[in-house]
């Protein structure tokens, strides 16, 4: 049995070679594409770090060192799927509507600007509030770190938000010029009306880029407010508007590189399985509900506060109840419906899109249960946070961007892949994975407390689990690397060759 | 409820990645998907979720930690935090001595069966207020938030010391930011 595939077989669009324009953005895929295959692996690292830190296997970190670690791997995780999502997506979206490359290259040089502040910030200046940076310990040093770290963090988020605002908007205006708003957001589906055929991944990019957008807007009103403070025009801020802004914010931006990726397996898995995957009324009006629900489930992130207004607490409950019907519905079933017993080719591609589903599946079923505010109430900031985020996160929309990236390289480089190779880093990077957040469930199931430098007295078997995760890591990461070397030589050769 | 928690989870995860690999490895024996039954089966798992979804909201939302208002607490216990301590007193705690160090509170021992009101404070950045069981397991919690009280109730039913650690990152000294709660009978 032959274990190579034609990369050639799998790019039915490829651009015009002829096409300078192409091949511009082309070329922009590849930076970006080489961009994760460099930060990923430093960010795991660093991810590892912590764990290694929490094992007492090397008494490596300071809590200074830790919490500031903690901080970079944390935004850097969320910030690097996100860009690399987008960047991704636009690369499939070209075959349906045309992205002004200069704008791709704005939110490109913003976010490496953006990226090398956040570096200074947390590794030169020992900035370390956590990923979600909660007001008022985002502006409270104590002794930790200076003003200017402050500012220059402060300042990398407002960065980051500018360009990606710009990239959000120019990619819903090319896909208003083509379908208009309420096309690609298939209204007409809904309502039985005539109107273009629309692929989901229009629809699904629409609603993430709406959606996106509104959480920008309250980064927006936070920075704002941060400013008036930090400029001595206001007092303080109030501390439950600032929670509410920054976890509207940051639940949306990480929802909606899940979606992101989601939107990738909608296009690209029907490819390997010979199947289509269509938009239509059920697919549309499970989306649009899910814009509807995105902006509202935030409120789970606050059911410890108790003062904030208690329907609010039964918002976030209902909404993120709510929210895994149409992603289990037509999503995570369509997807089981595009492969079972289909004549589906396992390459890296389909393997890590299945397998980022799968991932998502999983992790939803750890973060519904924790969405249940009885049972929050004992999970609140224990492992079981991070175990149902990176099940989803690393398992899921991870592996599907992962996918998406390897699918562009090879079809770019016209490097056909070694199937059993790619079927020997899939295995790793599950193994190594679902292991690796294994020992998160079971610590928060066991009341073992999230960020916590050191594990000692009521919470000693944090070390023990956080020992064994490092094991797991080991596996996950060589996974990793290989893909690195896999997706990174195909992404040379496609460089070199123009 | 954390390890009934932790088992419904891994059997339901099991039960997906069975379904998952299953559908994986059914492209050895490939044929068309009948469309009648696709469309029976997500009709299933839509009123099927739906109804599991109404049925733990019902089930869970009474459950919800919140003070009931018509119910009056048999004590009252103050709680302030600060970069990396608590201070509890039986006595409202004043700014200047929740920020002062050198002010040391205390409380009486609670008695069990007692239903306890803490109110949660901070004297700077947002905390936790997590209540452990002496086994070590999270019983309660809430957040101590600048310019607001949390009001967390509790009936402790047996005696013994409970741990309470920090359970918001709150700086450098996060982890180590405990105290304890004697219950006596």
């Amino acid at each position: 049995m032959s274990t190579t595939v034609s990369a050639s077989s799998m790019s039915p669009d490829s651009p015009s070679p002829g096409s300078s324009s192409a091949r511009a953005a082309n070329r922009l895929t590849i930076f970006w594409v080489l961009v994760m295959l460099a930060l990923m692996p430093i960010l795991a690292i660093l991810g590892m770090t912590l764990r290694v830190g929490q094992s007492n296997l090397l008494p490596l970190l300071d809590a200074e060192r830790f919490y500031s670690i903690m901080t970079l791997h944390g935004l850097g995780m969320v910030g690097l799927w996100f860009v690399a999502g987008m960047a991704a997506l636009c690369a499939l979206l070209r075959r349906y509507i045309e992205l002004r490359n200069w704008v791709n290259w704005i939110a490109f040089l913003g976010t490496l600007v953006g990226v090398v502040m956040l570096i200074i910030a947390t590794l030169i200046g020992k900035y370390g509030p956590g990923w979600y940076f909660l007001y008022p310990l985002s502006i409270t040093p104590s002794g930790v770190w200076q003003d200017w770290v402050t500012y220059t963090f402060l300042s990398a988020i407002a960065v980051l938000g500018v360009a990606w605002t710009v990239w959000c908007v120019e990619v819903m205006w090319g896909i208003a010029r083509r379908y208009t708003l309420p096309s690609a957001l298939g209204w007409h589906y809904i309502t039985g009306k005539d109107g273009p055929e629309v692929p989901p991944i229009i629809t699904i990019t629409t609603i993430s880029m709406i959606a996106n957008l509104i959480g920008l807007v309250s980064a927006v009103v936070m920075l704002a407010l941060y400013l008036l403070e930090l400029l001595g025009v206001t007092d303080v801020s109030d501390a439950l508007l600032m929670k509410n802004l920054v976890f509207l914010f940051g639940h949306i931006l990480v929802n909606i590189t899940l979606y992101l990726g989601v939107a990738m397996v909608y296009e690209l898995l029907p490819e390997f399985t010979g199947r289509t995957w269509k938009n239509n009324r059920l697919i549309s009006l499970a989306w649009n509900v899910v814009l509807a629900l995105v902006v509202f489930a935030f409120f789970h992130h606050l059911y410890m506060d108790f003062v904030q207004l208690r329907w609010l607490h039964v918002i976030g409950q209902i909404t993120s109840y709510a929210s895994a019907i149409p992603a289990a519905v037509m999503s995570i079933f369509g997807t089981l419906a595009i492969v079972y017993r289909a004549s589906t080719r396992w390459t890296m591609t389909s393997l890590l899109l299945y397998c980022g589903v799968l991932g998502w599946a999983i992790g939803g079923i750890g973060a519904v249960i924790d969405s249940t505010i009885a049972v929050n109430t004992q999970f609140h900031n224990t492992l079981w946070v991070p175990g149902h985020f990176h099940t989803y996160f690393l398992m899921g929309v991870v592996l599907m961007i992962l996918g998406g990236a390897f699918y562009l390289s090879e079809r770019l480089s016209g490097v056909p892949e070694n199937v059993k190779r790619s079927r020997l880093i899939a295995s790793l990077i599950c193994v190594g994975g679902y292991g690796f957040v294994l020992m998160f469930y079971v610590g928060g199931a066991n009341s073992v407390p999230r960020r916590f430098a050191q594990y000692t007295d009521t919470t000693a078997h944090g070390s023990t689990l956080a020992l064994i995760a490092v094991l797991f890591i080991a596996v996950l990461l060589a996974g990793l690397l290989m893909y690195v070397w896999e997706t990174g030589k195909r992404c040379a050769i496609a460089l070199r060759a123009g | 409820m954390q390890i009934p928690a932790l088992y419904i989870f891994l059997i339901w995860s099991a039960i997906t990645a069975a379904i998952f690999v299953y559908v994986g490895t059914s492209n050895k024996n490939p044929g068309e998907l009948s469309l009648p039954v696709y469309k029976r089966v997500r009709a299933l798992l839509f009123f099927g979720l739906t109804i599991a979804a109404v049925a733990f909201l019902w089930l869970t939302l009474p459950l919800m930690p919140y003070p009931d208002e018509g119910v009056t607490p048999d004590r009252v216990i103050y709680v302030s935090t600060k970069q990396f301590a608590f201070k509890m007193s039986d006595q409202p705690i004043s700014r200047e001595d929740a920020l002062n160090d050198e002010v040391f509170l205390s409380i009486e021992p609670i008695k069990a069966g007692e239903l306890i009101e803490f109110r949660v404070s901070t004297a700077d950045v947002t905390h936790g207020f997590g209540i452990f069981t002496p086994q070590g397991t999270v019983l309660t919690q809430t957040q101590s938030m600048n310019g607001y009280v949390n009001r967390l109730r509790h009936r402790f039913s047996e005696p013994g010391t409970y741990p309470v650690l920090c359970l918001e990152f709150c700086g450098i000294g996060h982890h180590t930011m405990k105290s304890q709660l004697q219950v006596v009978n």
